[in-house]
């Protein structure tokens, strides 16, 4: 723009000096013998001039570009390091919750007494801690974030094993109530994205009170969203508390929603005090 | 030898389970109660004055730490 704008000023220039110059060699004006160079000089002098403009305009507009191209690399090694460091959190919370010294603990005392009293039950128990551990494992290995997707009919045969082994220790006070359309089951999810949501139900609703309680868990696809609602009939709490509850159980979903599927999915959460609490997980069905 | 009077309270039923098999092993122990909650743990201290109890901790309505006191 510049450029253009100074060579139209200097196209303009060249035709005064033109004219002066023709007045000179008129005869109408004396100027001295180097007078004829002039115009050579003010053409040379003025393409200098131009070139620089331009080269500097040029030059900065390259470095602009690069600039940008630059930012949305740095962006982008934000995002795939984001990504990589929820998938190692996620891992993480699947050892801690999953195999925490407590779950752990509770489920060998569970299957101590068990051996005693009911060996075969017991057995069916350990293969069923087994199946556990190996998709624990399994997930684990997965090399990139993409990998750690699994098909939701795994993730609910993982949460099923989990509940199997919870009952164990709860008896009839832990009640399950699922309802799991079948194209729900053909969705890919991420790993271990429902168990703290369980996790969340036995320790608040069914753990602490005499009578228990029950665990309703839907899935179903709707207009291309996966939508899984987790609610218990517990106890309950002021929804603040809830949000700013110390346990990372919530925040881990939200942040591997967040990187893995952006503004698309989210995690809603509707409890009040002896009104229970419901989990409202939205995602976008992949198939 | 007399008896000790003790109450065992825990809410699983396989650990519950556990805690009798266990006093089965000692003759002078005796079993008078079993409570699965904090509240009847309560109840059951003062109706039956146990000399011996076995707390859970984790245990429903009242922790275990909440009966202690």
């Amino acid at each position: 723009m510049a450029g253009l704008f100074y060579a139209a000023s200097w196209g303009f220039l060249g035709l005064i000096c033109l004219s002066i110059w023709i007045s000179i060699r008129d005869g109408e004006w004396r100027f001295n013998w180097w007078g004829n160079y002039a115009l050579q000089w003010q053409f040379l002098s003025g393409l200098m001039a131009y070139f620089t403009i331009i080269s500097s305009v040029y030059v900065r507009q390259v470095n602009a570009s690069l600039q940008a191209e630059e930012r949305r690399n740095a962006e982008l090694e934000r995002r795939t390091l984001r990504a990589e460091s929820a998938r190692k959190q996620a891992e993480l919370s699947a050892i801690r919750s999953q195999l925490n010294p407590h779950f752990l603990f509770n489920t060998l005392h569970s299957l101590m007494a068990l051996v005693r009293t009911n060996s075969a039950a017991a057995e069916a128990a350990i293969e069923q801690f087994a199946q556990m551990l190996r998709y624990v494992l399994q997930s684990q290995s997965a090399s990139s974030f993409a990998n750690s997707d699994v098909l939701f009919a795994d993730e609910w045969e993982f949460i099923e094993t989990y509940l199997k082994l919870e009952n164990l220790r709860l008896g009839a006070r832990l009640k399950v109530n699922a309802n799991i359309e079948n194209a729900a089951f053909d969705c890919r999810v991420p790993a271990f994205l429902l168990q703290p949501l369980i996790e969340n139900a036995i320790k608040w609703a069914i753990s602490p009170r005499l009578v228990g309680g029950e665990i309703c868990v839907k899935a179903r696809v709707e207009s291309e969203f996966l939508k899984i609602t987790v609610k218990d009939n517990g106890a309950g709490t002021m929804i603040e508390i809830a949000l700013n509850a110390k346990g990372f159980g919530l925040r881990l979903i939200r942040e591997v929603l967040a990187t893995r599927y952006g503004e698309a999915a989210n995690l809603k959460i509707e409890t009040a005090p002896n009104q229970g609490f419901t989990a409202y997980l939205t995602i976008p069905a992949e198939r | 030898m007399m008896n000790v009077r003790k109450l065992i309270i825990e809410d699983e039923p396989l650990a519950q389970q556990t805690l009798l098999d266990f006093a089965r092993h000692f003759s002078w122990l005796e079993i008078v109660g079993i409570a699965a909650d904090g509240l009847t743990a309560i109840r059951l201290i003062d109706e039956l004055k146990p000399q011996l109890i076995f707390l859970d901790v984790q245990i429903p309505e009242i922790s275990g730490v909440e009966v202690l006191r």
